[in-house]
């Protein structure tokens, strides 16, 4: 294991996500084909043949049935069954979509169930959205929308460099040809990857108290998450799907992210203004122009140094090293003394 | 395209591993005791005046120092997927798989074949019982095209080692991992040179800032710190 190295440490989280989309157009087309018939008896337009009293009966407790098992799957009481009785209901429903209402009872009914159908398909949406994760990330890394999606990572500045991989069975490489089976897989999965500079407690921690609305974003639509606001809840979905890392090479051990930044500026402070005139510049001037270089990088100058523990295995090293060190010395001593 | 930002590259890679190896043992846990080798290589020191004269160290020691460009990089075994109680369903993985991941300056081919030519021996001790990769015949071309075969594309990458420059600098520019280890040796010099120069007469700063940039020459290669470089002493690469 070796999640840590130098003052970076290595994070995997992988958490699954929904990835079924039928839901969307067997709910979401029928609603608001009803919602417009509904609001067609109601801004004059003739809209199909009338609905018999019974129909609108079976609707109205169709309706009201769907409501009820999209709420109860909302608070996680019924499992995966129930969404057979959805595909029943919304199949009848559809079917019924080609009858139609001249009456305020039966146009009331359908937009109702109309209503339903969208609230259904909405919840059901939350089945479906490997598509939804990635259209997410895509409109959060527009120009447009960096400041406000990833303002607060730019602010934190712990990070060297962090992605999302959001992936499904068929993206799972698969060499048939040698023996692998294929994956079949019900949930997509996303794989998250950060490298960061501090402990991993400083790092969710600060995650939660300052960036839990881009968490929430960015993690609402996988399965277990609850809210990145709430710190112990929070800990345990990171703690639950985290894999530690068996190798972790980092090219500059003893820098931060935010050294690297201040380093480009502190190189072009030097080759930009201090060098330029170097042999013909006078010693007043000079000092006048390191001032006002020193006095504006002053944030940026500082040395940088080992972190008290570079990663477990170099501690020990180093402690054996010492042990070492102080055995031979001790030998040293004796063969003087003999 | 998502797996680039700039001109930094985030590589995700899933390399399906088979079962068991041809002696029959875990190729999971043979892996894993391979990067563990290979990132703390053993050292044997010799102490001549000692009876106990062998003693065996371990330190680290990272061949991706050796392939250029490359800012950070990882391996992992994925064994299979997380469970998130009910009333969510239990599923497992047919297969366990290596995953792999880099973030390097540049383009994916040449970084590869880089990598190939680099660390040969590393790659193939790392994924000879992998599906689809025989270390029999692999080399530069054809270890590209496994790796491109088992990645996955990246949907968001997010680089936070780059600020916007002015536009105007002629260090306006994405920087290659050479040029970030220039400028992080000269951060560290600089500062050094301001903490005990900053005091002193006009004459005798610009002496001694002429000095420093004889020394630390900022605008050439060299030196800069050693790729991997974690003890001070040793860091410095005069080239």
């Amino acid at each position: 294991m070796s999640n840590i190295n130098g003052k970076a440490y290595a994070m995997n989280l992988i958490t699954p996500v929904y990835v079924h989309t039928g839901w969307l157009l067997l709910f979401f087309i029928p609603g608001l084909v009803l919602l417009v018939k509904c609001l067609s008896y109601f801004l004059g337009f003739p809209f199909g043949e009338g609905l018999g009293g019974l129909w609108a009966v079976l609707l109205a407790i169709a309706g009201v049935g769907l409501l009820l098992l999209g709420l109860a799957r909302w608070i996680g009481i019924v499992n995966w069954l129930h969404q057979y009785l959805f595909w029943l209901a919304a199949a009848t429903c559809f079917y019924f979509t080609t009858q139609a209402n001249h009456q305020l009872w039966s146009a009331v009914v359908i937009g109702i169930l109309g209503l339903a159908l969208l609230i259904v398909g909405f919840l059901m949406l939350r089945n479906g959205i490997t598509w939804l994760n990635r259209l997410i990330f895509w409109l959060a890394g527009l120009p447009a929308f960096q400041a406000t999606s990833f303002g607060g990572l730019l602010t934190l500045s712990l990070i060297h460099y962090a992605r999302w991989v959001i992936v499904r069975d068929k993206d799972f490489p698969c060499f048939a040809a040698e023996g692998q089976p294929r994956e079949e897989l019900k949930y997509g999965y996303m794989f998250f990857f950060s490298n960061f500079n501090g402990s991993w407690t400083q790092y969710v921690d600060s995650f939660s108290v300052a960036i839990p609305g881009g968490l929430n974003l960015l993690w609402k639509w996988n399965l277990g998450w609850h809210d990145a606001k709430v710190e112990t809840p929070f800990n345990g979905y990171v703690t639950r799907n985290q894999i530690d890392t068996e190798f972790y090479y980092n090219s500059y051990p003893l820098a931060s992210s935010n050294d690297v930044k201040s380093a480009k500026k502190v190189k072009r402070a030097i080759t930009d203004e201090l060098m330029a005139n170097l042999d013909t510049i006078s010693p007043e001037d000079f000092k006048k122009k390191f001032d006002k270089v020193i006095t504006e990088r002053q944030a940026d100058l500082s040395k940088m140094e080992p972190t008290p523990v570079v990663s477990l295995a170099h501690e020990a090293i180093e402690r054996r090293q010492s042990i070492q060190e102080f055995e031979q010395n001790e030998l040293s001593t004796d063969k003087s003394n003999s | 395209m998502p797996n680039q930002a700039g001109k930094a590259y985030g590589l995700t890679v899933l390399c399906p591993l088979k079962q068991v190896d041809a002696e029959g043992k875990s190729v999971s846990i043979k892996i894993k005791n391979t990067l563990w080798d290979l990132q703390m290589p053993e050292d044997k020191i010799t102490n001549e005046d000692s009876e106990k004269s062998v003693v065996t160290v371990r330190a680290p020691d990272f061949f991706f120092k050796h392939v250029p460009n490359t800012y950070l990089a990882r391996f992992y075994i994925l064994e299979d997927v997380f469970y998130e109680d009910y009333p969510y369903e239990l599923e497992h993985l047919k297969s366990k798989y290596l995953v792999f991941t880099s973030n390097f300056y540049g383009d994916l081919e040449p970084y590869l074949k880089g990598m190939f030519e680099n660390a040969e021996k590393e790659i193939k001790s790392i994924w000879q019982d992998c599906y689809g990769f025989d270390s029999k015949t692999i080399n530069a071309n054809s270890f590209a095209d496994y790796i491109k075969k088992c990645q996955v594309e990246t949907t968001f990458f997010f680089n936070g080692s780059v600020e916007p420059e002015p536009k105007n600098s002629p260090n306006a520019k994405a920087r290659s991992l050479q040029e970030q280890l220039k400028s992080l040796y000269l951060k560290q010099e600089f500062s050094r040179f301001v903490f005990q120069n900053a005091h002193k007469k006009p004459e005798e700063l610009l002496d001694a800032f002429r000095k420093f940039v004889q020394e630390t020459q900022p605008e050439a290669e060299f030196p800069r710190w050693k790729a991997g470089g974690n003890d001070l002493k040793t860091i410095v690469e005069k080239g």
